[in-house]
């Protein structure tokens, strides 16, 4: 009976350790996907950023243990004051279990700004996303804190 | 006589569980903003940061204790719950009703409450209202409500705050108010005395 009992957590924890870690992801996929397909744009730089994101996950350097990031450069993003969708979009991060930080939003520039984060155990992931009239960021890193806050007062008594 | 203890164990559990609610409520110094979110549809701008206890702490691990002001902000944030900050800015005048801002000074009007400034404009177009949670002596919120006709900004700050603290941080943050006041000062002193030279003469000359 004691066996079933930690089987069926050791099985829950199995499963929903990596779905936490999933949804969490999934808003960064789903913005990125909503931007190429609502805007057909394309990202730039995309094999570049993989690379870079694969260094910093081998490195870990300056306490920075994952990195996601896609960037879209001179897209016509000048369109974002009828895209409601997007908004919804980033939005459903909350239920992903991300929270809010800054979320700005302006309909003269057509601007949106939103920074989320959510702790991962003693790490903190953060996501960012930027859509302008031109050009779009969305970016999703997981630190450290104890090791970045280390690197950057190392920094800063140089 | 089981019964009995079991009824006493029950109401004095309740007594407990109703004691950390009502404490729990009389000390909380967090305004709810739900009720503006509707106001974003209409808006031009919005900006809304919501800071909670755990974000300030990470943020203040990139404070150095070393550096003097550094040092001061982190002991500042150090025992902050929460700030929150939302802004509205809209296209035309009146785009919000006086209900939506009432909504927040209803909040407001009641302890731990106390008003600290009230700031309305010649033609009442702007309302600005400083609020402060007190418990006791202590300050443990902050809540600043500025109604503009275009634009409307709640700054709700969670948490024990030691206006000292604050005091001295503002002088050593924003010296240079005082000197460009001190500049302005002299050039008003000078226009002043002109002015008054001038119509001495004029004066004189009558």
């Amino acid at each position: 009976m004691k066996m079933t009992k930690t089987n069926l957590i050791v099985c829950a924890a199995l499963v929903l350790g990596p779905t936490a870690a999933f949804s969490s992801d999934a808003t960064f996929k789903n913005v990125v996907q909503h931007i190429e397909s609502h805007y057909h744009a394309h990202r730039s730089h995309s094999f570049l950023m993989g690379f870079a994101g694969l260094m910093v996950k081998c490195t870990q350097f300056s306490g920075v243990k994952d990195m996601k990031m896609a960037i879209f450069e001179e897209q016509n993003f000048s369109d974002t004051g009828s895209d409601t969708k997007f908004e919804e979009v980033v939005r459903a991060g909350l239920d992903h279990g991300w929270q809010p930080l800054v979320q700005s939003y302006s309909r003269r520039s057509g601007e949106h700004s939103y920074i989320y984060a959510q702790y991962a155990g003693k790490d903190m992931k953060l996501l960012l996303v930027t859509l302008e009239s031109s050009e779009a960021v969305v970016m999703q890193v997981q630190i450290d804190p104890d090791r970045l806050s280390e690197f950057v007062n190392e920094h800063n008594a140089k | 006589m089981t019964t009995i203890n079991t009824k006493k164990r029950l109401i004095v559990f309740l007594c407990m569980a109703m004691g950390f609610t009502l404490s729990g409520l009389g000390q909380s110094a967090r305004l709810d903003l739900s009720n503006l979110q509707k106001l974003t549809d209409k808006a031009a701008e919005v900006n809304d940061v919501t800071l909670d206890g755990s974000m300030l702490q990470f943020g203040s691990k990139f404070m150095k204790d070393g550096d003097s002001k550094q040092a001061q902000v982190k002991s500042l944030l150090k025992d902050l719950q929460g700030i929150y900050i939302k802004n509205i800015e809209f296209e035309h005048d009146n785009e919000y009703s006086a209900a939506d801002v009432e909504a927040i000074r209803t909040q407001l009007k009641s302890p731990p409450w106390v008003r600290m400034v009230e700031s309305r404009s010649k033609h009442g177009h702007e309302i600005d209202e400083i609020y402060l949670a007190k418990d006791g002596d202590k300050v443990i919120g902050l809540a600043i409500v500025l109604a503009e006709p275009k634009e409307l900004t709640v700054v709700n700050i969670v948490g024990p705050i030691d206006l000292d603290k604050v005091g001295q941080l503002t002088d050593q943050i924003v010296p240079r108010h005082d000197k460009d006041d001190k500049g302005k000062d002299k050039t008003r002193q000078k226009k002043g005395q002109k002015a008054a030279t001038e119509s001495a003469h004029e004066n004189d000359e009558d």
